[in-house]
């Protein structure tokens, strides 16, 4: 019996530890593990990481798999505007985000706390603002993670490797989007220190559905191994976080101030995963 | 009958111009073209862009491919150092040994544009200190590209594809004079292997990518000199051909010439390979 290869962001990390506190367990098992099991398969090889791109969760597969054939791999996306630098990551979006919460001095606001986040990561902001303001388009924001799932699927289907793929948070996350629906707030300074021309192609969340839709890759993705395919709430896709959402996150959440997923929250995921698989493939391994 | 499809960086690009000798001529044709007139083939698509990164350069192939499939693709790889960024292309060596050879007075007066350069580039050059100084290690370069070429040629054999690789430059840039004094005199490097062009080599000799590469397409292969392999730029510096450059002392950028030569390196490749015309 070959092995469940796993990965994803935090997520998935097995020796995960909340920021929110060294006194929040987080030593309950997590969705591959618990997946392995009701799988029946033994060995399971779990490559989540904190703060992974959908890049870096697809590398750190082939890394595996160049070494060892799996039965199963199962993948856990991220959020789509983080970006691999070789095996640094990067969250553009969390970087913005801190940005203009410094400049308007909400740092500390009342949902999460970013001070610390700021003073750590001074580089990654500023590089950050550096491709919002001259580089990121909207076309590459997508088709980054749609061309590398559609990578993974033939790859899969060549070697004959059963997979399954399961959007953790929501790909453009609510958070970075003002009521209205712009990403970041329109009146961020990323915003009003833009001189791009083309810079509301960026801000607006309904550019991105719209690329997502007319990809030359969205129809040449095979949707049925897709879980909660096509992942965008707004178009009645599902990630995991809306599923939480649907039935109160509350009870999903590892404590008020880290919305990462407790031991409910990943018996939940692990549940997809078994159901995914079986309507998928129809089998116990 | 289907297209050609080429992609690559600078060395490739249809529309080069140089920046350093804006009044020279690069209206010659590239080596895409020259290469679709030898093999009959009426239609070429060059993607290639100037600053390209190898994952660039793949995800470009594949985003031409996912609208329409060519017959063949050559691709012409550049500097494993450079890392595409949404769609912009980060060149941390090229960053650093400029940013370098600019403090320490190695550009002259007369490569004002480098100095322009950088300072266009000042927020990607503070990145790429951070980087080498904080999580940059030569494995992650190393396997970067060997990845990306293994994924590419498990790709074109399952849409039966045929293509052929090709380097352009060294796969490190360790000829280049501006990095030679930095990597020498640079002791910020979080792995102090970054500054050991060696290990370089030895980690690709190493990596688990390179036992599975198909080595009968990729011209040149492994690339690095000092282990048997030769790149576009090696073959034309080992064989003193400057007269390929457009200014071997300003601009090491093939000319109209070495674009037929690059063509006809492709041409014989392709023929040993595949060993028909069709």
């Amino acid at each position: 019996m070959s092995y469940l290869l796993a990965s994803g962001c935090s997520w998935t990390v097995k020796d995960f530890n909340s920021e929110a506190g060294a006194d929040v367990d987080c030593s309950f098992p997590k969705w591959p593990e618990l997946l392995g099991k009701q799988l029946g398969i033994p060995k399971v090889v779990n490559v989540g990481n904190n703060g992974s791109s959908n890049a870096s969760i697809f590398d750190r597969c082939y890394n595996e798999i160049i070494n060892d054939k799996p039965k199963l791999c199962c993948i856990s996306l991220s959020g789509w505007d983080r970006r691999k630098m070789f095996n640094n990551n990067f969250n553009i979006f969390t970087n913005l985000k801190t940005y203009e919460l410094h400049k308007k001095n909400k740092l500390s606001g009342d949902r999460y706390d970013f001070t610390e986040y700021y003073e750590n990561n001074q580089s990654e902001i500023t590089y950050a603002k550096f491709l919002w303001e001259n580089r990121i388009n909207v076309a590459s924001i997508m088709d980054d993670t749609l061309r590398d799932m559609f990578l993974f699927q033939s790859f899969c289907e060549q070697h004959k490797i059963d997979y399954l793929i399961i959007q953790s948070l929501q790909p453009i996350w609510k958070f970075w989007r003002d009521p209205q629906g712009f990403i970041i707030s329109k009146s961020s300074p990323s915003f009003t220190e833009n001189k791009r021309t083309d810079y509301m192609d960026l801000y607006n969340i309904s550019n991105y559905i719209k690329h997502f839709l007319n990809s030359p890759y969205t129809s040449k993705l095979n949707e049925s191994n897709l879980l909660g395919w096509p992942f965008f709430w707004e178009i009645g896709g599902l990630s995991v976080h809306d599923i939480f959402e649907n039935e109160g996150y509350d009870k999903f959440k590892l404590h008020p101030n880290d919305p990462h997923p407790n031991a409910l929250g990943h018996q939940k995921i692990a549940n997809l995963f078994y159901r995914g698989y079986m309507d998928v493939y129809g089998k116990i391994l | 009958m289907s297209y050609l499809l080429a992609v690559g960086d600078s060395w490739t690009d249809q529309n080069f111009k140089s920046d350093i000798l804006p009044k020279y001529d690069c209206s010659f044709p590239k080596w895409p073209n020259l290469l679709g007139d030898k093999l009959k083939i009426s239609e070429v698509v060059n993607v290639g862009r100037c600053g390209a990164s190898n994952d660039w350069m793949f995800n470009k192939c594949y985003d031409q491919i996912a609208k329409r499939k060519p017959k063949l693709v050559f691709v012409l790889l550049s500097h494993w150092s450079r890392h595409s960024i949404f769609n912009y292309n980060f060149s941390i060596y090229d960053l650093l040994g400029a940013d370098y050879a600019a403090a320490s007075g190695m550009i002259s007066p007369d490569l004002d544009y480098w100095k322009y350069w950088i300072e266009c580039e000042r927020d990607a050059v503070e990145m790429a200190k951070y980087l080498w100084s904080h999580d940059l290690h030569v494995t992650d370069i190393i396997n970067h590209t060997l990845r990306e070429i293994w994924l590419f040629q498990t790709f074109c054999k399952q849409h039966n594809i045929s293509y052929v690789i090709m380097s352009a430059l060294e796969p490190i840039p360790t000829s280049d004079p501006w990095l030679q004094p930095f990597f020498k005199h640079d002791r910020s490097a979080a792995d102090p292997e970054l500054a050991d062009i060696t290990s370089y080599m030895k980690k690709t000799l190493k990596s688990p990518y390179t036992s599975r590469l198909n080595e009968k397409t990729i011209l040149g292969w492994p690339f690095f000199e000092h282990i048997g392999g030769w790149s576009v730029w090696s073959n034309f510096v080992e064989k003193e051909n400057f007269s390929f450059f457009i200014d071997p002392e300003l601009d090491c950028h093939p000319n109209a010439l070495g674009h037929k030569n690059i063509a006809e390196m492709f041409y014989r490749g392709y023929q040993n390979i595949y060993g028909k015309i069709s």
